[in-house]
């Protein structure tokens, strides 16, 4: 089996750059809530 | 209309991209095709080191798999060998044991050979007895394993570089 993937070197590498691309698409996470003001930028009385 | 996918969708397109590049690579590209040969070259490697006369070594190619089939006369010494101490120098590994040490293949079949009357050396079959002879675990099965394996890894090393949605703070 090792030297079957030695033999087939490029195309376990295919598999794994799309897994990186597969995880980085299905597990990506852009929602992000705006940030809150600082209490130190609200004006003063 | 709701356009963004569910996780199970994109993961189920990375796996089918996945089996597809390898079946490419072994199929259409002849990568599988190519390792076979490979493989005969190193079980003819073999019998010529061996020195037996009348032996013939044929991987099996209907399905393509890592099995070779030797035909031919041979005892059982020439066969299995001698293990007595485990590839200790005293060990003739016999030919089983050559076969599987030569790297790649992964069974050895004796194929009873079907010679003629007046053949002094037993024909084998060209593509050996096939898979109800006993071929094992096809090459293509064998190959999308691994490329599944390797597409977990890559899965894991996604996961680990995915997108964040910025910082709020320091620890946040």
């Amino acid at each position: 089996m090792i030297d079957l993937a030695l033999n087939n070197l490029y195309v376990l590498g295919a598999a794994l750059v799309i897994g990186i691309a597969t995880g980085r698409w299905a597990f990506s996470n852009r929602k992000a809530t705006p940030p809150e003001p600082r209490k130190e930028d609200e004006p003063k009385p | 209309m709701n356009r963004s996918m569910s996780r199970w969708l994109k993961l189920l397109i990375g796996l089918g991209l996945t089996l597809l590049v390898a079946w490419l690579a072994y199929g259409p590209l002849g990568r599988g095709s190519a390792y076979i040969d490979l493989l005969q070259q190193r079980a003819d490697a073999v019998l010529r080191y061996t020195e037996i006369p009348n032996l013939q070594a044929r991987m099996s190619r209907a399905p393509l798999a890592r099995t070779v089939f030797v035909c031919g006369a041979a005892n059982d010494f020439q066969r299995g060998g001698t293990m007595v101490w485990e590839r200790g120098p005293a060990d003739y590994p016999g030919i089983d044991a050559l076969m599987l040490y030569a790297g790649g293949i992964g069974r050895v079949v004796w194929d009873p050979a079907a010679a003629g009357p007046r053949a002094t050396t037993p024909p084998c079959r060209p593509d050996g007895p096939g898979a109800a002879g006993g071929g094992g675990l096809p090459l293509l099965v064998e190959i999308l394993v691994l490329a599944v394996l390797a597409w977990l890894i890559g899965l894991g090393i996604g996961w680990l570089i995915r997108r964040r949605p910025p910082r709020k703070g320091y620890l946040g």
